[in-house]
């Protein structure tokens, strides 16, 4: 049979029935996108080479918790999100806060102008060369949004954030985002 | 080609434990217990959190502070500072923590946390004045006056019906010119002294009347600044039988 070819939530089901070694799939499957993911926030390339197994090794451990009706992506990334959570918190030796007041209050629904691919393509871009100038909090739903390719929704759960707060935080990333890199294009011309 | 050579030797350290059985996973049963706690915490939370909202209706009720506002300014003044206030910081740290608990859950974290805030707010206040109104806590404050409730008796002695210095509820059952007496909900008789500096009610007191009393106790007397005819509260003071014709 070629394992390959099978659904994440597939694999998930049969290693939730024992066949562990159907694991390396699923990291194989993942282990460039959480390295892409984990260099974002992390500079020392040990501290992301540990983080990334810390990240495998708790997905296997809570692995019969994934219900398979669900993608199984956004589980693995909020997985990974909670592991790259804990490290930073480690790490920097502050207190994040508790309650942002974006997650506290509504708003509408901050919908993507990028519609057009090549325009998506020129933010990754940017997104890509700048992501390390702005907050964590606007960070990451912008790394899950242009370079992991997830959805609102996903990003919602990966994070535990209400959509419209992902929305929200993209629209001001892009806006800090355009800033700096216009800034620093005005500076060098 | 490092980089590659790196990941790989990610997946194989992984697997390598997973071979040896240094990692196992997590039985089901774990998280299914682990969820049926969440949701058990969450459940305990806002039932006590309705417990203690409608305890404060309660509380309110029996003092009869409720009826203050109707002394205009000094009456809302008196209500500040008789609020039960200990009793209500407890219930905003329960509506608090039983956000805790729920915002673990997908249909609460993808919506602004103002919403579920509110949504627990109005379960906890309106299911408190709900079950305020069966009679609940006045069944329960009845049966710990009468020694049948020796675990929640020093808690409704306690908080069922506060004293205030300043304010008085109770019902006519007797007048002496312009003076008269009250039963309060504590069954305490008071002798309630007017006189012509005090703020009387636009209408004549009689027996059975529902009165607010501001003024100073002194013993079971009440020296009174202002008088205020106010409703009857059922719970506390059930309407007397009829009086049998001969």
């Amino acid at each position: 049979m070629d394992w390959q070819e099978k659904t994440d939530e597939d694999l998930a089901f049969l290693i939730q029935s024992g066949n562990a070694q159907l694991f390396s799939i699923l990291v194989k499957r993942y282990e460039n996108k959480f390295g892409r993911y984990a260099r974002k926030f992390l500079s020392d390339k040990e501290d992301i080479n540990d983080v990334l197994q810390e990240i495998f090794i708790k997905i296997y451990i809570n692995i019969k918790n994934f219900d398979t009706k669900r993608k199984f992506s956004s589980w693995a990334y909020r997985v990974a999100h909670n592991e790259l959570v804990n490290t930073l918190k480690k790490r920097q030796k502050k207190i994040l806060p508790i309650i942002n007041l974006d997650i506290f209050l509504p708003h509408s629904l901050a919908k993507d102008e990028f519609n057009k691919n090549n325009d998506r393509q020129d933010f990754k871009k940017i997104a890509d060369d700048y992501l390390d100038k702005i907050e964590t909090k606007y960070r990451e739903p912008v790394i899950l949004y242009y370079l992991e390719d997830l959805s609102y929704k996903e990003i919602a759960d990966v994070m535990q954030i209400p959509i419209s707060t992902v929305g929200i935080r993209i629209k001001r990333a892009k806006e800090m985002l355009k800033k700096i890199h216009a800034n620093l294009k005005h500076k060098y011309e | 080609m490092n980089e590659q050579k790196n990941q790989k030797s990610i997946s194989e350290e992984v697997l390598l434990k997973i071979e040896e059985g240094n990692i196992k996973m997590k039985p089901k049963i774990r998280f299914i217990i682990k969820l049926s706690l969440l949701v058990f915490g969450a459940v305990a939370v806002i039932f006590f959190a309705l417990f203690v909202s409608s305890f404060i209706f309660f509380t309110l009720r029996m003092s009869g502070i409720l009826f203050l506002p109707e002394f205009g300014f000094m009456g809302f003044k008196i209500l500040f500072f008789s609020l039960p206030w200990i009793l209500i910081f407890g219930l905003v740290a329960l509506i608090a923590t039983s956000e805790l608990f729920i915002k673990h859950f997908s249909f609460v974290y993808k919506k602004p946390i103002l919403y579920s805030v509110l949504i627990i707010v109005l379960l906890v206040f309106l299911g408190g004045f709900i079950l305020d109104n069966t009679g609940f806590h006045t069944n329960l404050f009845k049966m710990a006056r009468s020694g049948k409730l020796p675990m929640a008796e020093p808690f409704y002695k306690e908080y069922g019906i506060p004293k205030f210095n300043e304010m008085h509820y109770g019902i006519v059952f007797q007048i002496e010119g312009i003076n008269f007496k009250i039963k309060n909900p504590r069954e305490e008789e008071l002798l309630i002294l007017t006189s012509p500096k005090t703020k009387m009610p636009g209408s004549e007191i009689k027996k059975e009347d529902a009165l607010i009393i501001l003024g100073k106790r002194n013993g079971n007397t009440i020296k009174a600044d202002a008088v205020g005819k106010t409703n009857r509260d059922l719970n506390i003071f059930p309407k007397p039988p009829p009086i049998k014709p001969f």
